[in-house]
């Protein structure tokens, strides 16, 4: 896989990982950090068995010097998006890190969860632990009881 | 506002991915990242117009779609299983979503550092600083310069698609000329150049189309199949290329907009029966929020070999469920969720804009096995293909290590062909040590080790080990070769001798690292055992070996205090520590006032690292961590902590260094994580990360 081609496929789940757990702002420019890193020293991350997931660490570290623990998240939605409760965001952002990532790419973002699982470099059933973890901890928080199917 | 969950998280995604400013949800287009660095293609514009010889003469530079814009297709859940895949379902027109106009004008010159041709392909750019401070132009990248430009086309489509347009009919009124950082399509027309434009221009830098004079794309700068693609396209038209290319690209941004599909793109993509979202739903995103699979569905995986690279390939039942494409070996997988009793067909696409048909030979699968998940292999190598289903996921395994070339699970060949006394040896590791003899004094030699097995049990031979030689490792009746296998990890590490001045030095290394070793491995054997064989001694092998007296003693002692449950190591303070396992293993978890710590490597880079963990100045953990596959997470349970704040340090012999404070609720079990983190460039340089969490962390 040359470096087009895995920013081609994975560039954008790599941002969203990075943007869930650490926000719009810090989290994009983690993802861009990360990438950068990956063009840089593409002849050896590219023959990782999982670049993303590999980068995904990078970005952390990139992330967690700017880092903001709370307030990271937006708390209403920009102007001609759907609505969401208010609450959503501080909920979100009490949740552990691999809870938020997995529940935002899965059920925010629409990633699958093998997907997610891979970015994060757990299991996928370690990933739909930490889900239904975070789905509980959301529904108490916002007092929600009903679910789409 | 929506009262379900699901709902509100969806509405929450999509004002997260527009305050990104960047695609990040799936289905989104996929475009460059703006800190992605450039693409040799895109700088293969300047290469090329630098140098008049070169053949390169135009190209085309994908900066982007419509952030809005849905895949025309459901990305394929599992293609990364085997190789790369077309997430977008484009194909070789995904250049052409977002692009808004189309200009021609003569290129007088290039802004920004110049491309530098690179004999094995490309082009690199020795000019760019890393600093941005340091630009002169947006990222440092070199811009194009363009005189007496025209409008050629507006493709339109989209708001955004109006915006390029918008742009550039500004740039033209305002007489000023017009500089492009990274346009989405460039061809040369004698000297003038046509540039096709999209609103991200200023930030997308990826490459994938290249084209010379006559259209034709050029090899290792083009998406597989856009020659072909293209010219059917413009014979179905029966117009030009810019009429055709326009219009296609007019058709891909209304349908970003959740507009239907036009005439052209069900000509390349054939009808939309369904939603991609009905798909997704239906086919990939099925199983409920426990993980649990549905009522009256089964998963399913499907692992395809031999399929022609070239082409798509899909399930399709009474609609077309998912795709995938393969690695450049023709392997593919697809996997995801179906109704219990669906039967579905193996369907290719043959190359992109192609007919869509099943593929020959390869009955129907039926998806009513009463199996937790159907399984299935299709080879597609010969003439004739081949299919397996209903299979076991050790059957399914062993299938692709065999497809892969690799011995099946838990069968050990003789591939050195060394076969002595009935042992298959497997392995002979060469272990060279980094060793600077301007630096250092003392030589550092080769370690070799053999490592055979005779089905149950295991043997290590430590030849030209600097500190043990001749010197036989046998583990017996183990229960668990791979457990055994770990032995491995007794020999120094490849940079151990780095720095060593004495030989004394090297053999206490050597000495640490397989006590630490052993302990491991010596506690598994215990967990493996601990049922019928009570009190066995796991370091027989070692016995009247010429090892340290005092080492197997201690090793010995280890493993029988774990055999009776007791603490094997103590922290003072009325605490105690020990080791409770490693990852992958059968998880004792705290109660009441416990902490568990869990420690890993988790650095590349720094493959083997010595890390010492302290509580209050109490050494808790004290061992050398192997990075291995990054899921070397090793556990220890800590109790007796007294109430209130305790100071937790790590340092590591890389130098890193961590100081934190926690406070455990009093009678209530706690879990810590600390790993260890570098790749070069960090800045932040080697470090450790902490964790703390009132519920079990879970790993891979």
């Amino acid at each position: 896989v040359t470096y087009e081609e895995f920013v081609r496929r994975d560039g954008a789940r790599l941002r969203a990982g990075l943007v869930a757990a650490y926000g719009p702002d810090v989290g994009a420019d983690a993802a861009a950090e990360a990438l950068a890193y990956g063009f840089e020293h593409w002849v050896r991350v590219g023959g990782m068995e999982n670049p993303a997931g590999y980068l995904y660490r990078v970005g952390q570290s990139e992330a967690r010097k700017h880092f903001r623990p709370t307030g990271f998240l937006p708390v209403a939605p920009a102007p001609g998006f759907p609505e969401f409760e208010p609450g959503l965001a501080p909920a979100m952002e009490s949740l552990t890190e691999p809870q938020r990532v997995g529940v935002v790419l899965v059920h925010a973002l629409g990633w699958t969860q093998r997907e997610a699982a891979e970015l994060l470099d757990v299991d996928i059933s370690t990933l739909r632990t930490h889900i239904a973890r975070a789905m509980v901890k959301l529904r108490t928080a916002l007092e929600v009881t009903v679910d789409a199917r | 506002m929506p009262d379900d969950l699901e709902s509100q998280l969806q509405a929450f995604g999509a004002t997260l991915e527009s305050q990104t400013g960047e695609p990040i949800a799936n289905g989104s287009p996929m475009m460059s990242s703006s800190a992605a660095r450039p693409s040799r293609r895109w700088w293969s514009i300047a290469g090329a117009a630098a140098c008049p010889c070169a053949i390169v003469i135009g190209l085309v530079v994908v900066t982007g779609r419509d952030a809005d814009a849905p895949a025309a297709r459901p990305p394929s859940p599992d293609a990364s299983v085997f190789g790369s895949g077309d997430s977008s379902g484009l194909g070789a027109f995904e250049p052409l979503s977002g692009v808004g106009a189309v200009i021609e004008g003569t290129v007088v010159g290039f802004r920004g550092p110049m491309a530098v041709a690179v004999e094995s392909g490309g082009v690199d750019y020795p000019g760019r600083s890393e600093d941005a401070d340091e630009w002169t132009t947006p990222f440092g990248l070199p811009v194009i310069v363009l005189s007496d430009v025209r409008l050629v086309a507006s493709v339109g489509g989209s708001g955004r698609a109006d915006e390029a347009t918008g742009r550039v009919e500004r740039a033209l009124q305002s007489g000023e000329g017009i500089e492009v950082l990274a346009p989405v399509g460039v061809y040369r027309e004698g000297d003038r150049y046509e540039l096709w434009l999209s609103p991200e221009q200023d930030i997308g830098l990826m490459s994938y189309l290249a084209f010379d004079e006559s259209g034709k794309t050029i090899d290792g700068l083009s998406v597989s199949g856009a020659d072909e693609a293209f010219r059917r396209l413009t014979e179905h038209t029966g117009e030009g290329r810019v009429a055709t290319l326009a219009a296609m690209a007019r058709e891909l941004n209304v349908a970003s907009d959740d507009g239907p599909r036009g005439p052209l793109m069900e000509f390349v993509y054939g009808p939309e029966e369904v939603s991609s979202e009905e798909n997704s739903s239906e086919f990939y995103d099925g199983t409920t929020e426990d993980g649990a699979t549905r009522e009256g569905h089964v998963q399913i995986d499907v692992r395809v070999f031999g399929a022609d690279p070239s082409n798509v390939y899909g399930l399709r039942g009474d609609r077309v469920l998912g795709w995938f494409s393969t690695d450049d070996e023709g392997r593919g997988a697809l996997s995801g969720e179906l109704p219990l009793g669906e039967t579905v067909h193996l369907v290719v696409e043959a190359s992109p804009g192609g007919v869509i048909d099943d593929v020959p030979g390869v009955p129907p699968l039926v998806v009513d096995t009463e199996m937790e998940e159907y399984r299935a292999v299709i080879d597609l190598d010969d003439d004739l293909p081949a299919w397996e289903t209903e299979l076991s996921l050790a059957a399914m395994n062993n299938r692709m290590r065999s497809e892969l070339g690799l011995p099946p699970e838990g069968v050990h060949d003789d591939p050195l062909g060394l076969e002595r006394d009935g042992w298959a040896l497997v392995q002979r590791t060469t272990h060279p040590f980094d060793y600077d003899p301007d630096v250092f004094s003392v030589p550092c030699p080769q370690a070799e080790a053999i490592e055979a097995f005779n089905g149950t049990s295991q043997v290590i031979d430590m030849l030209e080990h600097p500190t043990l030689p001749d010197v036989d490792v046998l583990v017996l009746d183990v229960g668990s070769v791979d457990a055994g296998s770990r032995l491995a990890d007794a020999f120094l590490g490849s940079g151990d001798c780095v720095g060593r001045a004495a030989e004394a030095e090297v053999a206490e290394t050597a000495l640490s690292s397989i006590r630490a070793t052993w302990f491991r491995v010596g506690s598994e054997l215990a967990i493996a055992t601990i049922v019928g064989e009570q009190g066995r001694s796991v370091v027989l092998g070692l016995e009247g070996q010429g090892i340290d007296d005092d080492l197997i003693g201690d090793l010995a002692h280890r493993a029988d205090q774990f055999l009776r449950g007791e603490p094997i190591t103590g922290a003072g303070s009325g605490r105690t520590v020990s080791e409770t396992s490693r990852l992958g293993e059968a998880q004792v978890e705290p109660v009441g006032g416990q902490v568990k710590l869990w420690v890993s490597n988790q650095s590349f880079e720094d493959d083997t690292v010595a890390i010492t963990i302290e509580i209050d100045g109490v050494e808790i953990v004290a061992d050398t961590f192997e990075v291995g596959g990054q899921h070397n997470w090793f556990s220890f349970m800590i109790d007796g902590l007294e109430p209130g704040e305790h100071t937790l340090t790590a340092t590591s012999d890389t130098g890193a260094a961590f100081e934190g404070t926690f406070t455990p609720p009093p009678g209530e079990p706690r879990w810590m994580v600390v790993d260890y983190w570098y790749y070069p460039d960090d800045a932040e340089g080697r470090h450790f990360t902490f964790d703390e969490s009132d519920e079990p962390i879970y790993f891979a």
